[in-house]
């Protein structure tokens, strides 16, 4: 069977009348509120990730400088010994 | 201004809600808000929380639509995102339950309040019902969808959909009967 129609109505009815008289509005208002929360988070998550890139370059470039001194390094003491080598021969 | 309005066509007012137009958006919650209201009532059986669902179906309306791909299909959308809410809810009450056992589960009888038999026995018997046949149950009381569309909606084959809308009309048939 399908249930009577004004059985639904009424209940319709019943529901309709515990909404408050604002409520369109007042939903507008939470969507634009979790609407500016939303992107705020996306805001914070895109600095960070931002952040995040610049300090592994920063570091990437500390590290890779760091290497080449101590490589300039070895290599001039090696060229060294290689002299030293050369002028007891 | 009468729901056959010009302003009130649906589809063309979700075309504008998309486009960002508040006015649009608006009147789309004024549209539907009623039947909405109905159906989560039906599902959840209590007024108690009735509005701050009502008010999260719509919110989730007004942050998805602009993903919504055809405002043609906007009114069966609505009512899955309501059907989804009522879902969530009857989860977490029924773990409220496990946990509080003892609070009051039923709403203050207001004995001010006319009799309304037929229409409050039909409310509880709903509420007999198990959750996925009461959806379909209010959802059929709500508009005359098809077999596909309510298939649509509840997330299950157009068969569950006809057993379960057969099992859920003998239901109330013979309860109603008593």
């Amino acid at each position: 069977m399908n249930a009577d129609p004004r059985l639904f109505q009424s209940l319709r009815q019943q529901a309709a009348v515990r909404l408050p008289p604002d409520f369109a509005q007042r939903v507008i208002r939470e969507g634009e509120r979790i609407r500016r929360q939303r992107s705020g988070r996306i805001r914070v998550i895109a600095v960070t990730g931002v952040l995040c890139a610049a300090l592994a370059v920063a570091i990437h470039i500390v590290n890779r400088r760091t290497a080449e001194r101590d490589n300039l390094e070895k290599w001039s003491s090696v060229a060294q010994q290689a002299q030293v080598l050369e002028a007891s021969l | 201004m009468t729901k056959t309005d010009a302003r009130y066509d649906p589809p063309a007012l979700v075309v504008r809600a998309q486009g960002g137009s508040r006015e649009a958006m608006e009147d789309l919650i004024v549209l539907y808000q009623e039947r909405v209201a109905g159906f989560v009532y039906s599902m959840i059986g209590s007024g108690e929380h009735l509005a701050d669902l009502c008010q999260d179906t719509f919110v989730r309306m007004i942050t998805g639509l602009p993903r919504l791909k055809s405002p043609e299909s906007f009114e069966m959308w609505l009512f899955k995102i309501a059907r989804n809410v009522c879902a969530d809810h009857l989860r977490r009450e029924r773990v409220r339950r496990i946990l509080v056992p003892l609070r009051q589960e039923h709403e203050p009888v207001d004995p001010r309040a006319p009799s309304q038999g037929r229409v409050a026995r039909f409310k509880k018997l709903l509420q007999d019902l198990p959750p996925r046949q009461r959806e379909l149950i209010a959802l059929t009381g709500e508009r005359d969808w098809s077999y596909q569309e309510l298939a649509g909606i509840t997330g299950c084959t157009v068969s569950s959909v006809k057993s379960r809308l057969f099992r859920a009309r003998e239901f109330l048939r013979r309860r109603m009967n008593e």
